[in-house]
């Protein structure tokens, strides 16, 4: 034992890394990620030889380890400039500021989802919208983020029953960004019952798009969607035709809301998205949020469940992008994105620090300002004390509010409990408030955490698919991550 | 393949100088306005052909710098103005061309021909590397004056789109020079695109970051070699031991002054054999780079010298080209590849094939008389030889481009 601990004269030092164990399947089974990002899939022979300074210093590995930044040599290349250019390309977005802005316009709705992630009021209820002037403040705070690229979303409830509220920060906004000159993307998330000529002539006018919720087919979607005249699926699809041919074929997406229903039929809810035309598909597992979390005994799962659910969709979604139907899974895309390049993907869940309050802020339609979409979600289950303060403040203070420090505190994974040993911890992120919901800490204990399970379940999949995966499905993926079709990628080039 | 110089018979030329070359008819309609910057009359050599033998003589007392007899049956005498007259090869200096003449050789050099491809400002011969593969070795002398050669050219040369290259050796080594040259090419030719090839190993010195920001072009790139992922590989190629730290720090200066970069590789044995791993470090750790040109050897220079540590068939490396392209490609990187002939690149390739070789030096060979592809084909340098020659050399038929190149070469 004794020996391992004398420092060999070797050539080399090691620089900060990271390892872990993938499977036992194949004998490249040891992940090791440096620092910024970068991966190697080794036999376990050869962490041991790294560590011990008994490296082939002639072997081909020992050029990739140096490349990659795991070793340097002492007087030689010093690699610290070129670690340094990574890591900013890795949270280049730290330094944009809040890019999403969401408006929650009204609560109502004129659905009843038992899982509802939100909260809602009656659809013909009073005082649950977003007031005029609180609207108009809210437009100021947008401005008042220094990014150059802003995404604004209107929420609800259904947005759409507060059309005239849209219309007024649409057209603040707008009138403001004549002297701003931002790049400015606005999106409608909406169950598109209540659209109207009025409605789609304003979007096609300010380029607006929609994002929609499709749970499935009709059988599935009406099951999840109750509303008085078990017609979701139907006024939903309608909708979404409405939306193309009036502002074309990408200007609707739409999203999976996964009940313990849906994880029985992954065959069905990827056919629905291919006969709709969509090019992406969203299988995320239902939030702790909400009405959701109250209801659990009913429609919550278990997250290992969720993530034998997600193996099988993927491999069928593979199997059909490989017949020639493009289909991208967006969490995947987002992983592949974390995994394959230097960037983030900047997905507000998978940051550190996080995308909460840093990436994302939402303007509650009684003008209170919150974190993040689920932050608020919090306050409809009688948790308040997330609030960053009122849309009267100007931003410089709503982001000096004490929940910001908690939050950052709690927030960069590579100083977390569990996170800041764990190997995936470069492609992951933080998420005190998820940690808040669930375990009533916004630190939480990673082997209790659903948000570590789900991302360590997801990652390790993804990396041993890079690994194991043949040439067509490495073609998939390559489509995904470039967002092309396979008839534009004859090869899936240089696999890392 | 046209040369970019010639013998000439020269008269009156007691210091070397530019000229513009210009006919009478263009003299009449443009004047000096024919030139990008300030000139005068004095900077004009006027081209005199057979058509103009009856009025020579009142053509010769225009009050320009000089002529250039083309013609055959014109007489070569004039007091004190500069003339050439028979000219070895006709064909290399013409009407738009800016070229140098001394008193000290008949040689003239064509340092701007009109509408080529590869118009070139050459800065120095000198360079603080010794590639194994350069085409154009080092020499060791004070060459300033290309400085203010290259300053008084700008000033002759054509106004237009077409892009200008900047070279050497090592053109930072004149670092005021250089920078005077962009800065006076930014004012007299801002439409034209700059290309400048350097090492970068200078540009590792952060002063340059405040010097590029204040010249402020915005239709310059720089090309930037980089030959591996790892500091012993590059040096070795290189033949500079610390180039490799020097060139990524250069590179981040670049990238800090806002720079448009593109990194250059050229294909060796000793290059290709981590090509992929190449390319994964270059979209690492320069993602800003806007363009990866991969290219073929140019066998010449050194390259002859070291022809055993350089040469492999290109057939042989056409795997590891396919793996490092597309990584790059779908990465969201652009990808060229020069100075091969297409029929030794893998078909699946040919999307990011460029027809490259400078038109002054391409050629084709004996096996490219019956190809259908010589029109879309870079061909060879014109320093090509037997033995650098791939096996797999072979005319391509009409078939061969429809079925494998789509409509691009179609009306082939």
């Amino acid at each position: 034992m004794g020996s391992l601990l004398i420092v060999k004269d070797a050539g080399y030092r090691l620089l900060p890394f990271r390892f872990l164990r993938l499977d036992d399947v194949n004998d490249k089974n040891i992940l090791l990620t440096a620092e910024t990002g970068e991966y190697l899939l080794v036999p376990e022979t050869l962490l041991n030889q790294l560590v011990r300074k008994e490296l082939d210093v002639s072997s081909p590995i020992y050029k990739d380890l140096l490349a990659r930044h795991f070793i340097y040599e002492p007087g030689g290349h010093n690699p610290i400039p070129e670690m340094a250019a990574q890591y900013r390309s890795r949270k280049g977005f730290l330094l944009d500021g809040p890019a999403l802005h969401i408006f929650v316009v009204t609560l109502r709705c004129n659905h009843t989802c038992q899982y509802c992630q939100v909260s809602r009021a009656p659809q013909g209820g009073a005082g649950h919208d977003m007031s005029a002037e609180d609207a108009r403040h809210a437009a100021n705070r947008v401005f008042e983020s220094p990014s150059q690229v802003l995404t604004i979303e209107f929420q609800g409830g259904e947005p759409l029953l507060a059309f005239d509220c849209i219309r007024q920060i649409v057209e603040t906004i707008e009138a403001k960004n004549e002297l701003e000159q931002r790049s400015i993307q606005y999106v409608i998330t909406s169950t598109l019952h209540h659209l109207s000529d009025t409605i789609l002539d304003f979007a096609e006018q300010h380029n607006i798009q929609f994002s929609t919720s499709l749970d499935g087919p009709a059988f599935l979607h009406n099951a999840n969607r109750p509303t008085p005249n078990k017609n979701a699926y139907e006024r939903t699809v309608e909708g979404i035709h409405r939306v193309r041919a009036r502002l074309g074929h990408d200007a609707v997406s739409a999203l999976t809301t996964l009940t313990s229903r849906s994880l029985e039929h992954p065959e069905a809810i990827i056919d629905e998205y291919v006969a709709q035309g969509f090019n992406s598909i969203s299988l995320r597992p239902l939030s702790p949020y909400g009405f959701a979390k109250s209801s659990a005994r009913r429609l919550d799962y278990s997250m290992s469940e969720f993530i034998v659910f997600y193996k099988k969709a993927l491999a069928y979604l593979i199997s059909v992008n490989s017949g020639g139907t493009f289909l991208s899974e967006s969490y995947a895309s987002l992983l592949l994105t974390n995994i394959l390049t230097p960037f983030s993907s900047g997905y507000v869940d998978l940051r550190s620090p996080l995308g909460a309050g840093l990436g994302t802020l939402v303007y509650n339609y009684d003008g209170d300002v919150y974190p993040s979409d689920e932050s608020r979600m919090l306050l409809e289950m009688g948790e308040s004390g997330l609030k960053l303060g009122s849309v009267r403040q100007p931003l410089a203070e709503l982001l000096r509010s004490p929940v910001i420090e908690l939050l950052l505190t709690c927030g960069i994974a590579e100083a977390l409990p569990g996170c800041s040993d764990c190997a995936l911890v470069p492609y992951c992120g933080a998420d005190p408030i998820e940690h808040f919901a669930r375990q009533g800490d916004p630190v939480g204990h990673r082997a209790f955490s659903s948000f570590c399970e789900k991302n360590m379940g997801l990652l390790t999949h993804m990396f041993a698919m890079l690994r194991d995966g043949d040439e067509s499905i490495q073609k998939v993926l390559m489509s995904w991550l470039s967002r092309r079709s396979l008839n534009d990628l004859p090869s899936a080039g240089y696999r890392t | 393949m046209l040369r970019l110089d010639t013998q000439f018979t020269i008269k009156n030329a007691p210091q070397r100088r530019l000229f513009k070359i210009i006919t009478p008819q263009e003299l009449i309609e443009k004047g000096v306005a024919t030139c990008a910057g300030n000139a005068g009359f004095e900077d004009l050599m006027l081209w005199l052909d057979d058509i103009h033998v009856t009025n020579q003589h009142s053509l010769m007392t225009l009050p320009v710098g000089g002529f250039l007899l083309a013609g055959k049956s014109l007489n070569a005498n004039h007091f004190t103005a500069t003339t050439l007259s028979t000219p070895k090869d006709p064909q290399v200096v013409k009407p738009g061309d800016v070229i140098s003449v001394g008193p000290d050789s008949s040689m003239v050099r064509v340092l701007y021909r009109r509408g080529s491809n590869s118009n070139l400002l050459f800065m120095t011969d000198r360079c603080n590397s010794l590639c194994l593969m350069c085409s154009q070795p080092p020499k060791d002398i004070d060459d300033r004056w290309h400085i203010d050669e290259n300053l008084k050219l700008i000033d002759l040369i054509d106004p237009g789109i077409e892009q200008l290259g900047i070279s050497g050796g090592e053109p930072t080594l004149y670092k005021d020079g250089l920078l005077a040259i962009l800065a006076h090419a930014k004012s007299v030719l801002p439409e034209k695109s700059l290309h400048i090839l350097s090492n970068g190993r200078l540009l590792r010195d952060p002063s340059w970051i405040e010097a590029l920001k204040h010249v402020g072009h915005k239709k310059l790139t720089w090309g930037i070699p980089l030959y591996a992922d790892n500091a012993a590989d590059h040096d070795h190629v290189v033949q500079a031991p610390g180039a490799f730290s020097e060139t990524m720090a250069g590179l981040y200066n670049l990238h800090r002054a806002e720079q448009h970069i593109e990194i250059r590789v050229v294909l060796s044995k000793l290059t290709t054999i981590r090509l992929p791993e190449l390319a994964h470090f270059i979209f690492r750790n320069l993602p800003f780079a806007k363009h990866i040109a991969l290219m073929g050897i140019e066998n010449t220079g050194l390259a002859k010298k070291n022809y055993k540590e350089l040469w492999i068939d290109p057939a042989d490396y056409q795997e590891q080209l396919s793996l490092a392209a597309w990584f790059l490609d779908i990465r969201g990187l652009t990808v060229s590849i020069y100075n091969l002939p297409l029929c030794v690149l893998d078909p699946g390739l040919r999307s990011f094939y460029r027809q490259s070789i400078s038109d002054w030096k391409n050629l084709f060979i004996e096996a490219c008389h019956t190809c259908a592809a010589t029109e879309f084909c870079a061909g060879f340098f014109k320093s090509h030889s037997e033995r650098w020659q791939s096996r797999n050399i072979h005319p391509l038929s009409r078939e061969d481009l429809i079925h494998t190149q789509g409509a691009r070469y179609e009306i082939a």
